[in-house]
């Protein structure tokens, strides 16, 4: 059949659309676009790592003579202890819960996710609330045993391992989701194979399923490290020294800005070395199975004393974690409920969510562009600008707080300066403080540490629409903005709410940088909570947290249906 | 190599579904396919022979042991019997030699390469003992899983659905290999299948199992030639379903008359089966013959598939070597192989 004209230049045009030169000035546009987000997201990075080479003469050596030693110290035992207690905890419930059945095992396997919903900090100063001296636990002990002062010994809450045990309690989802996760997945063949290779179930455990389960597990550890070094609130409530309280301390107490950034720079050394350490880890050799059909998993039913001790096990960290807190915390609002119902209490809540809503909108919608600039990009190679520029701007969330609050507030007050400086000598009029000090440097923050989560969320759903749905949709005609509403906005829509409440959550949640950047007088429910429990009206603080918890479980909920509808090959093949 | 032994045995899977067993023996060095649909039982009766479940009742024996009756249970772990899956169920943190040797626990570590080693040479996995499981192709896998089976010289092979995950080009190579190595290695196997070919090619005996009960057993050529039910002649090839009178000796069929001793007047109409190769095209030469036009050829390589349809209206379906086939349109006479006619009354 011959060719004819009007056909073959239509083809021809279809094929090199984007090859025009307006095509090519939009195209360095959007990528031009996308870098200048990612710059600005780095912002923050650079600068802290920029100051590694200013001088800073003595205060250094007065730091690394006085205090440093001991923040390095405590920095390591409470990493340490928070390892052992989130893995112990982490990786048995979750063994427990995928490979046995037990009473109340279903229950358990969300339940478990619950303390993930209780921000360290409120959980430290409710146990300070119940387990000091002046706490129901120790007032108990001293009429029961009619006991004095003197009499008898009690852990103090106040201390390193203390701290370690509120930030394993509420962290160890993070390596129970993964393990979980891991042990779903795992074929249940090869432990099968294992049986009758002469493997008993313990030794089956820990030659087979925790090999496996390895690289997931220290994915899930390095996450838990992380938020462990950068959690402010709990140390500086215990009164132990690690580094982030050293920062915290060296910008405000002494004034030495340049000093604080060069301990950020430290610790966000040592956050980069879990990451890339995590990633070598991962990359290293492949443990994906070598099969692709999954069984499902039997559960050994356990019986008796067994069924009780595994029920035990899995109820544990689920009562410290988050029951006993949190029934705490509502006795405290019922007892008080001026705690909840005053004056200031709908501002709190006001504030908090209108910050949380600014910054999860404005980061989804950069996170979607940046996705869908990297899926528009013609160039498909790893290390093309785009998608450097999607890693980037996911970097924000290895970097604790108070380091990020560093790395805001430094250029943004340099750029302040700037300006008031220029309007003053060009117009005599004085600007005064634009960016730092306001809410934009709040929000930039935000955006900064939480991108990362609605990158990820957005990502992975927007791979989820293969080219072949695309094309199918292409060759029923439907391109374009056509294509966006038919095709990607149906499948994605679900994720992109996901994405918003998550940071919704986070921002609702973070503290420390709140607590740096806030305007004056600017409150959020987690600022308020943590002052008046650190003015040890732990009572009153009761209302602020019961409210930010309530919005913590939204995301556990999430997590925990997410996970429970990602075994792969569930409901099929059910061959046997 | 011991002999598998099972009797009166009932059990539940997991969906509920009930096996019973009356009686199932594999005899030392022969390989025995169990064959049946998805969801016959076959695959439980494997895992009750690993080990890895316990049955409700009744008794297996591997050699002279008992494993399992109502006294008493030996698990997996002490049952001496090696296990293939499909996905091969490799330890993918392990070597290959890691994989082999993980078996040989009982012997000490520096005997431990003496035994694996001349079975992955024997395997073709000589070179390979460093290698991680994903570096291998799929037969190597393969491999890697039966060596790793029959380093610790287990009493009694068990296969689930082995070569399932391999390419057909490959599935041929690799079973082929298998078969070698079992025979040589004098195996006692437990195959399960629901691929008739796979197991006429592999079996030494075939046991056909349906609805969680054994319904046939026997050589492959027994079971193909003498099929006891319509299903088991339906399982194992194609049929077609053909409408015909009995009268005493004989069954009067659409496609011609064979004599058939089991037929009686009594039974009236019948529907017998008739294989694709039972069903002989030739020339129209004299009258009395059937005689089919045919619809449509489609060549297979070294035979066709030609459909038919005969004076009724009925299609019927005749495969026959590719040199012998006829053009389309063309009016054939049939003859019947009536070796390969059956006739099952239903109850």
């Amino acid at each position: 059949m011959p060719v004819t004209g009007p056909t073959h230049s239509h083809a021809f045009k279809g094929r090199i659309s984007g090859g025009g030169t307006g095509a090519r000035l939009k195209n360095a546009l959007v990528s031009g676009l996308a870098v200048g987000v990612a710059g600005l997201i780095a912002i923050p990075i650079l600068v802290v790592v920029g100051f590694v080479f200013v001088p800073t003469g003595a205060i250094w050596a007065h730091l690394a003579s006085t205090v440093l030693p001991d923040y390095i110290l405590n920095t390591v035992l409470l990493a340490l202890g928070v390892a052992a207690l989130v893995l112990s905890i982490g990786v048995s419930t979750a063994w427990l819960v995928t490979m046995y059945d037990f009473p109340g095992r279903k229950v358990f396997g969300w339940a478990l996710f619950l303390p993930l919903a209780m921000p360290a900090y409120i959980i430290a100063y409710t146990y300070t609330g119940m387990f000091d001296f002046a706490g129901p636990v120790q007032t108990l002990l001293r009429d029961v045993f009619d006991w004095g002062r003197q009499d008898y010994w009690f852990p103090q809450m106040r201390s390193v391992g203390g701290a370690a045990l509120m930030l394993g309690l509420v962290l160890y989802p993070y390596v129970y989701l993964v393990s979980r996760a891991a042990f779903l997945e795992q074929s249940v063949a090869a432990l099968e194979v294992g049986r009758t290779l002469g493997r008993k179930p313990w030794q089956i455990f820990f030659e087979i399923a925790l090999p496996l389960a390895r690289p997931a597990i220290v994915a899930g550890l390095a996450l838990a490290l992380m938020e462990t070094l950068s959690d402010f609130g709990t140390v500086q409530y215990f009164a132990v020294d690690t580094f982030t309280t050293g920062i915290y301390r060296t910008w405000l107490g002494l004034g030495e800005p340049a000093a604080a950034a060069q301990l950020a720079a430290l610790l966000m050394g040592v956050v980069f070395l879990l990451v890339i350490l995590e990633r070598i880890n991962r990359g290293g050799r492949k443990y994906h199975h070598t099969g692709g059909r999954y069984q499902e998993i039997r559960q050994i039913p356990l019986q008796g004393l067994n069924g009780f001790i595994a029920s035990l096990a899995c109820f544990l960290p689920v009562f410290f974690g988050f029951l006993l807190p949190v029934g705490w915390l509502l006795n405290k609002s019922f007892l008080y409920p001026e705690t909840v119902f005053n004056a200031e209490f709908p501002g709190l809540v006001a504030s908090s969510v209108s910050v949380a809503i600014g910054a999860s909108v404005i980061a989804l919608l950069i996170a979607m562009f940046l996705v869908y600039s990297k899926r528009r990009d013609n160039r498909a190679d790893r290390r093309s600008v785009r998608q450097m520029a999607v890693r980037v701007a996911s970097l924000g969330y290895a970097i604790p707080g108070p380091v990020l609050a560093v790395g805001v507030l430094i250029p943004f007050g340099f750029a302040d300066n700037m300006v008031d400086a220029f309007m003053r000598d060009t117009f005599g009029i004085s600007t005064g403080l634009i960016l730092s000090g306001t809410l934009v440097a709040l929000m930039f923050a935000y955006i900064v540490r939480f991108l990362a989560v609605s990158l990820n969320t957005v990502e992975a759903s927007v791979e989820k629409i293969t080219p072949n749905m695309e094309r199918a949709a292409r060759t029923m005609g439907v391109t374009g903005l056509a294509a966006i509403f038919k095709v990607h906005i149906p499948i994605i829509s679900g994720s992109l709410l996901t994405a918003l409440l998550m940071v919704f959550v986070d921002v609702l949640k973070e503290l420390p940088a709140t607590l740096i950047l806030r305007p004056f007088g600017f409150e959020t429910l987690a600022v308020r909570a943590y002052e008046l429990a650190s003015d040890e009206r732990l009572a009153e603080a009761a209302g602020p947290s019961i409210a930010i918890v309530l919005a913590g479980i939204i995301p556990v909920i999430i997590l925990s249906r997410a996970i429970a509808r990602s075994r792969p090959g569930h409901a099929m093949d059910k061959k046997r | 190599m011991g002999k598998l032994v099972i009797s009166n045995l009932r059990h539940h899977n997991s969906e509920n579904f009930e096996v019973k067993i009356g009686t199932l023996v594999v005899n030392a060095g022969e390989i025995v396919c169990l064959l049946g649909p998805s969801g016959c039982g076959k695959s439980t009766t494997l895992r009750l022979a690993a080990g890895l479940e316990r049955p409700e009742s009744g008794e297996i024996y591997i050699g002279d042991q008992c494993v399992a009756s109502n006294e008493g249970f030996v698990g997996a772990e002490d049952r001496h019997v090696g296990l293939v899956f499909q996905d091969y169920a490799l330890f993918p943190h392990l070597t290959v030699l890691g994989n082999v040797n993980f078996g040989l626990k009982d012997v000490p570590k520096a005997e431990r390469n003496a035994i694996s080693q001349p079975i992955l040479a024997r395997m073709g996995l000589a070179g390979d003992e460093d290698k991680y499981p994903h570096m291998l192709s799929g037969g190597e896998q393969q491999r890697v899983a039966l060596a790793r089976a029959l380093a610790p010289n287990p009493r009694l092979l068990l296969m689930d659905e082995p070569f399932s995950g391999l390419d057909t080009v490959l599935r041929d190579v690799v079973r082929d290999t298998t078969f070698r190595i079992l025979k040589e290695t004098g195996t006692t196997v437990l195959l399960v299948t629901h691929d008739p070919e796979e197991a006429m090619r592999m079996a030494d005996r075939i046991v056909l199992m349906k609805d969680g009960e054994i319904v046939q057993e026997g050589t492959p050529a027994d079971l193909y030639s003498k099929p006891a039910s319509e299903f088991v002649a339906s399982f194992l090839g194609d049929v077609n379903t053909v409408k015909a009178r009995a009268v005493d000796g004989i069954l009067e069929t659409e496609l011609g008359h064979v004599p058939y001793a089991a037929a009686t007047a009594d039974m009236g109409n019948v529907e017998v089966l008739v294989r694709p190769e039972a069903i002989r095209l030739g020339p129209v030469r004299d009258e009395g013959k059937v005689t089919a036009k045919v619809l449509s050829a489609r060549n297979l390589g070294p035979f066709s598939l030609i459909e038919l349809e005969v004076p009724s209206g009925a299609r019927m379906t005749a495969r026959a070597a590719t040199i012998l086939q006829p053009e389309i349109g063309e009016i054939c006479a049939i003859s019947l192989d009536r070796r390969q006619v059956f006739l099952f009354v239903r109850p």
